[in-house]
């Protein structure tokens, strides 16, 4: 199977509820090879409810997801991943027993190509697979200076390291989008600006799509061509980082609404209440 | 046939009450800590054991080729109490040495855990000098006047006491539960333990007293389970594991980790129990086999059932895992 | 060259091992010794193969020794009543089957005939229907989590139980001689429900030897080391870590959750048809709920998830108590059991050695070193 040289990701009025809550609502977004696309928002906007929509940790309740006009929605993850987009985990979910190298070697899963019976046997087919998905895992830890580090279990490995591991890990699975949850929360500035430089890299090596949740402003308006904000499950302005830094809604979404003293708004509720 | 319908729902309902008083225990343990008791079968064991002894010390004993004593009326209302004190002691017990030092740990590991403490309390109570390993016949402690008659069917008091002192103890956890202090600081551990304990709320006591009432009602459950069926097994024997395995299962049908289905899950599993074993004979012209030999089987039929239907069981509610 | 042998050689070492194990102890004048070795192998089977589900995919099965059970009585039927009818006598095994005394092989034994042909053919079907139970028993592990899971698999061993005691009497004819005519003549549900009731299946015709035991210790301990270090292997061990990480890496979890109870109650099949082939008989009221236990507490010790350690584990909790026959030790072997048990629990989270294995231990900073 050979992935078009453009992939291309859209997503068409995606919205999902928890009981009453609409956790994402009406999102839309569209996304193709070489672009990076920031996902910005308050603490429980939904960004990550999006991410987990996109992976098939969740069904969407309505809506449609395609990557390059085939539909997604409500396939398994692993079938998603398998389409072609891979993530990474705000909380870092790594295989915290396996070493560094296996991490990695799990994801490369989808390129084998013998059966069980094959590895129970050994076949060459077996051989030749392990072999491969070796020398790809390696080529991938060498590039994310890992590779010194591969025979440690992940579990030891640093935060920083860690965060970068995943994504390594993701882009083992060969994907044409990339998801990354928060990649710098928890770094410090050094790192941080090391990770800029890596995804900036990432992007420029594989022929991928990025789409970027991050808390961290300096990382998303450096890197981001285009920037989504959502709120409270809806998306309140999209645009470049220039236009996103200036945009009204965006600055009350974060700062709050500006100018109102409490008994203002204790007035407000009462009126609404009555 | 009307008379072999009441025969059959009398007794599921006294067996029905026994189940749902062990539920109890597994479903409060779930509930708070997330595992599943194995050990919770032990103690209703040594609580049916308890009863034996002290009802002993009471002057109430079989002895092989002596008239059976009359009980005197009162020394149910010693046994049930003394059981339910030493299986609360053996409950809090455990969860101290065993289950604390693995808070937090692996949900594998304490399952694991919880199994140990089972084989070592079933095996220490095979020792010759704790109780053996023969079944022992469990003396009369109540007397067991007939108390009305319908449709041919004798109704004892004995029929009807493990039912009124079930529904007395449920009744007693229900008003615990959700009209004490102490009740709301346990729903608040089993909704969030982390979140309850910044609440002020002192997490390990909350448990401790979990545990001692889950056993306590093991306790008394065992009691009226020897009453019941009068041939006190031996503590390592299957028939504990087996008892155990089916109020499990009916805290699962209930739904793990809610009371009140615990309670209805009970007298569920009961009453499929009693009526399917008597299957054969409601429609003898329908089944052909002996459906009481089977009567174990339904009961694990109906969870697998259930939880592939409702994985969180009738009354429980879907949990979604945080990614 | 490096591939074939790679792909060749374990298996003839397998097969060397067992002749070995089969020539050194197998003579008949032996049976202490054989019947010691038969039951830590078929221990071992039994570790080797739970440890695949437990240890491997992280789910958590308690009632493996149902599968043994299905293995167990279905050998016993086909050998017994399945030999007399198909070849009227339970064909004569060779020297690889029957525990024969060494000299007769000089005077001709041959060493591969029918009966070992047979006997070979009932082993892998007690396989394969362990196997398809197993993925009837798998399929709840696609909705069901951790301890959920554990109670099915115990109704599950329940079931089995409850199922074959309830069977009807082993058929047999007035006396032994009319015994082969009266099942010749009986119909096949009369066969097919005649397992022996809460008695056991007795009769079975003995062609286990220790050469078909440790064959398929062999063949247990090669496939589930070839599974760890393999694709397919990385993808169990990353349910365990983690199943929505491993979906999201493009695992497919089901599949793989129920492949693995698929091939653990293959093995604990054969361990059944080896149990009721070595001893003739099989008991179904001895491989209940804490049967299962056993097998639990083994790879507990030996650490979830480590080959070596659940073949150590089984050879050492199975022959200790043998080697500590004192009456006193008899009485509290299974509370030192239940106290290693639960101090382990508390002490080494992950078993003995967790995922390791013996010669990680030997090479340090290696592999899948926890």
């Amino acid at each position: 199977m050979k992935k078009p040289t453009i992939a291309q990701l859209q997503i068409a009025g995606v919205t999902k509820r928890f009981g009453g809550l609409t956790a994402v609502d009406d999102f839309s977004l569209s996304i193709q090879t070489g672009q990076l696309h920031g996902l910005i928002g308050p603490n429980g906007a939904g960004k990550t409810t999006c991410f987990n929509l996109l992976t098939g940790v969740y069904a969407p309740d309505s809506g449609s997801i395609q990557l390059n006009g085939k539909r997604l929605n409500g396939r398994r993850a692993s079938a998603i991943t398998a389409a072609g987009i891979a993530r990474t985990f705000q909380n870092i979910r790594l295989f915290k027993d396996l070493s560094v190298l296996d991490n990695v070697r799990v994801a490369c899963h989808l390129r084998s190509r013998h059966t069980l019976l094959g590895a129970l046997i050994r076949s060459p087919m077996h051989y030749r697979d392990e072999k491969q998905i070796r020398l790809h895992a390696m080529h991938l830890l060498d590039r994310f200076g890992l590779a010194a580090r591969m025979d440690e279990t992940a579990d030891n490995l640093s935060y920083g390291d860690q965060r970068r591991l995943e994504i390594a890990r993701a882009l083992a699975t060969d994907p044409s989008i990339l998801l990354l949850d928060e990649p710098a929360a928890g770094m410090n500035p050094n790192e941080k600006s090391a990770l800029k430089g890596l995804i900036q890299q990432v992007l420029n090596d594989f022929p991928i799509a990025i789409l970027l949740i991050e808390h961290d402003m300096n990382v998303v308006m450096d890197l981001c061509q285009q920037i989504t904000v959502l709120d409270y499950g809806q998306i309140i302005a999209t645009g470049p980082p220039e236009e996103i830094q200036k945009n009204e809604k965006v600055i009350e979404a974060y700062l709050g609404a500006p100018a109102h003293s409490v008994e203002e708004v204790v007035k407000h509720d009462l009126q609404q209440e009555a | 046939m009307s008379s072999l319908f009441l025969q059959s729902l009398l007794d599921a309902l006294s067996l029905g009450a026994l189940y749902a008083l062990i539920a109890l225990g597994y479903t409060m343990v779930y509930g708070v800590l997330g595992f599943i008791n194995f050990a919770h079968s032990d103690v209703f064991a040594i609580g049916a054991w308890t009863g034996l002894l002290t009802a002993g010390l009471l002057g109430l004993q079989v002895l092989a080729g002596q008239p059976t004593i009359e009980p005197r009326g009162y020394e149910i209302f010693l046994i049930i109490p003394a059981a339910m004190f030493v299986c609360g002691t053996m409950a809090f017990v455990i969860q101290r040495l065993a289950y604390r030092p693995l808070r937090g740990a692996p949900r594998l590991n304490v399952l694991i855990t919880a199994i140990g403490v089972s084989l070592l309390l079933q095996n220490v109570g095979q020792l010759p000098w704790a109780f053996g390993t023969d079944p022992k016949p469990m003396p009369r402690i109540l007397a067991n006047p007939t108390l009305f008659e319908v449709l041919d069917v004798k109704i004892n008091l004995l029929d009807l006491a493990a039912v009124i002192a079930a529904v007395v103890l449920m009744a007693c956890l229900e008003i615990l539960i959700f009209h004490t202090k102490f009740g709301r600081a346990m729903r608040a551990v089993s909704f969030n333990d982390k979140t309850a304990s910044l609440m002020g709320i002192n997490v390990n006591r909350v448990i401790d007293g979990t545990f001692i009432i889950g056993g306590a009602l093991a306790g008394a459950a065992g009691v009226l389970y020897a009453m019941k069926y009068p041939a006190v097994q031996q503590p390592a024997s299957n028939a504990w594991v087996l008892l155990g395995l089916k109020a499990f299962i009916a805290a699962v049908v209930g739904g793990i980790g809610n009371v009140r289905g615990a309670m209805v899950g009970g007298f569920l599993i009961a009453i499929l129990e009693r009526f399917g074993a008597a299957g054969q004979q409601f429609f003898p012209n329908l089944i052909t086999f002996d459906t009481n030999v089977y009567r174990d089987v339904y009961c694990f039929a109906i969870l697998i059932i259930i939880l592939l239907i409702r994985p969180s069981g009738l009354f429980g509610r879907a949990t979604v895992e945080k990614v | 060259m490096k591939i074939a042998l790679g792909m060749i050689l374990p298996p003839l070492l397998v097969i060397a091992i067992a002749l070995g194990i089969h020539a050194g102890v197998g003579n008949y004048d032996n049976g202490y010794w054989i019947n010691q070795l038969t039951v830590i192998g078929i221990a071992i089977i039994m570790a080797v193969s739970l440890n695949i589900v437990n240890g491997f995919t992280g789910q958590f099965s308690i009632g493996h020794a149902g599968f043994l059970s299905i293995g167990g009585y279905f050998a016993g039927a086909i050998l017994y009543y399945g030999s007399i009818r198909l070849f009227d006598t339970p064909p004569v095994a060779g020297i690889l089957s029957f525990t024969l005394p060494f000299e007769r092989f000089s005077e001709g034994a041959a060493w591969f005939t029918t009966g070992d042909l047979f006997f070979i053919a009932v082993c892998i079907g007690s396989g394969l229907l362990a196997a398809i139970v197993g993925f009837v028993v798998g399929l709840p592990s696609l909705r069901l989590r951790g301890d959920y899971l554990a109670i099915v698999t115990v109704g599950f061993g329940e079931i089995v139980r409850v199922l074959i005691e309830s069977s009807n009497p082993v058929v047999k004819g007035r006396s032994l001689s009319k015994t082969p005519q009266a099942i010749r003549d009986a119909n096949f549900h009369d066969l097919a429900t005649g397992l022996g009731e809460a008695s056991g299946f007795n009769f079975i015709p003995k062609y286990g030897s220790l050469f078909w035991v440790y064959l398929f210790v062999g063949l247990t301990v090669l496939v589930a080391l070839r599974l760890k270090y393999s694709t397919h292997g990385r993808a169990y061990l990353s349910i365990r870590e983690d199943e929505i990480a491993a979906e999201a890496m493009g695992i497919r979890s089901t599949r793989y959750k129920v492949q693995a109870f698929m091939i653990a109650a293959f093995f604990a099949g054969i361990a059944g048809a080896l149990t009721a082939s070595s001893q003739g008989t099989i008991f179904a009221s001895e491989l209940a709920f804490m049967k299962s236990l056993e097998f639990v507490v083994i790879i507990v010790l030996g650490g979830l998830g480590s080959v070596s350690g659940a073949v150590i584990a089984a050879i050492v909790l199975t022959y200790l108590p043998e080697l500590l026959q004192a009456e006193t030790f008899q009485r509290y072997r299974l509370i030192i059991y239940s106290l290693i048990l639960i101090l382990v629990m508390i002490l080494r989270p992950r078993g003995l050695l967790g995922t390791r294995e013996l010669w990680d231990l030997f090479r340090r900073k290696k592999g899948l070193a926890r």
